[in-house]
């Protein structure tokens, strides 16, 4: 029988690493004292994650897939149809932790499970102008919203945030857009297009993303505008349209999607052009979308309408590493 | 020929649908615990078996999703009108051959 290194040309190598660099590479694993092939290109694909232990359609949340944070949002319950109930997630269950003080739905988030922000909503009557901050254990609050809104969104880091886009009670669709420097709110650059109806909206202070949501005076629920930390620039559109969107990540690796009109769909974003991924198996609006595609190839999209305590986790594609055996 | 087939089961969180299931068969979820999985596939008919799943005729899984969302649909009838802005009507669903 013809060996390795006849066929190949090389003996097989002994690396100290459990994880290839290319595709076909096969080594003996010293600390794994096995075999490794870097295989096949794996498919992009969403699989059931933790439920959550309450509805939270239209919720703030921070954070990523193994420390995830979501706090209030639509419990389906009457006279407010809000809760303050926040719950944690460690990448396998949710554990309800200390509640926020203001009780609203269609609210934003930024930040992560230690630091997070939560900004604006809908009051149910009213909507709010308040923000608070979570440090991991407590609820603060935090500046003030110029312009009061709910069913915007929120992106950013707790110490420096954007709220962009939203209802203005009681009326119309908004484009302004404000940044949190972690003690007050200002304004910004107004968006290109006034929108609401929960955009999708992921990234920093400096590169933004916001795309999709509705509201009177929206063209189009394909519509993606990137921000600077000035101004907005028209970005090339998403696929498919999003109305009550989910969306996580960075401007050079962000995803998103859901809502009306298919609640299922899902895409990548690479700073310039938009992919269509895997679809949820669950269709949502109003879910919310926790962490980035790639790292750690792990996105959480969480609640959503008809209040849902579903969540479901995103493996982006990529090359996965094989245990080679005798069987 | 049906294309896809219908089962009722509870979504129990991780574990439930998994990333080398769902790479493998689309997954699609409706109102009542209906999940459409494709038919005469082998992938399917596990993962079925693994989470217990009951299944039905399509016609009879037509009959739940209906079922489930006439219940919603009365639900968001008897709300006021400041509170069906909240929230938008339920739609029927078709389910697929």
């Amino acid at each position: 029988m013809a060996t390795y290194k006849e066929i190949q040309g090389t003996a097989v190598q002994s690396l100290t690493s459990s994880t290839g660099t290319e595709q076909g590479q096969i080594w003996y694993s010293t600390p794994a004292g096995n075999l490794k092939l870097q295989g096949y290109i794996s498919t992009a694909s969403w699989a059931t994650g933790g439920s959550l232990n309450t509805k939270h359609n239209g919720a703030a949340a921070a954070g990523a897939q193994t420390a995830a944070l979501v706090a209030g949002g639509n419990d389906g319950l009457p006279p407010n149809y809000s809760t303050t109930a926040t719950e944690e997630y460690n990448g396998t269950s949710w554990a309800s932790v200390n509640s926020r003080s203001v009780s609203v739905f269609n609210g934003s988030g930024s930040g992560s499970q230690t630091a997070a922000l939560a900004f604006g909503g809908n009051l149910y009557p009213g909507v709010s102008s308040a923000s608070e901050e979570y440090d991991g254990t407590n609820w603060t609050t935090g500046g003030t919203l110029g312009t009061a809104r709910d069913s915007g969104c929120g992106f950013g880091t707790q110490t420096s945030s954007v709220m962009a886009g939203g209802y203005i009670a009681p009326g119309p669709t908004t484009s302004a857009s404000e940044e949190y420097n972690g003690s007050s709110w200002a304004a910004g650059n107004p968006l290109l297009t006034a929108r609401s109806e929960q955009p999708g909206g992921f990234g920093t202070q400096t590169a933004g993303v916001v795309f999709g949501g509705g509201g009177v005076g929206m063209p189009n629920p394909a519509l993606v505008e990137d921000y600077n930390g000035t101004s907005y620039t028209a970005a090339n559109n998403t696929n498919v349209g999003h109305t009550g969107c989910w969306s996580a990540g960075t401007q050079l690796d962000g995803i998103g999607g859901g809502g009306a009109p298919t609640p299922t769909s899902a895409e990548l974003y690479n700073g310039t052009n938009w992919t269509v991924t895997a679809s949820l198996a669950t269709g949502r609006a109003g879910a919310n979308g926790l962490g980035t595609p790639s790292t750690a190839s792990a996105a959480l999209v969480s609640a959503g309408e008809p209040s849902r305590v579903v969540t479901e986790e995103y493996t982006g594609a990529g090359v996965v590493t094989q245990t080679i055996t005798s069987s | 020929m049906a294309n896809n087939q219908y089962v009722v089961a509870e979504n129990w969180g991780t574990g439930f649908i998994e990333h080398n299931e769902s790479r493998e068969i689309s997954f699609t979820g409706h109102p009542g615990n209906v999940w459409q999985v494709p038919a005469k596939n082998g992938t399917a008919n596990k993962w079925i078996s693994k989470v217990l799943g009951q299944l039905k005729t399509k016609d009879e899984a037509q009959a739940i999703v209906d079922a489930e969302i006439t219940a919603r649909q009365t639900e968001w009838d008897t709300l006021s009108d400041s509170e069906k802005e909240l929230t938008d009507r339920p739609v029927n669903i078709t389910l697929e051959e």
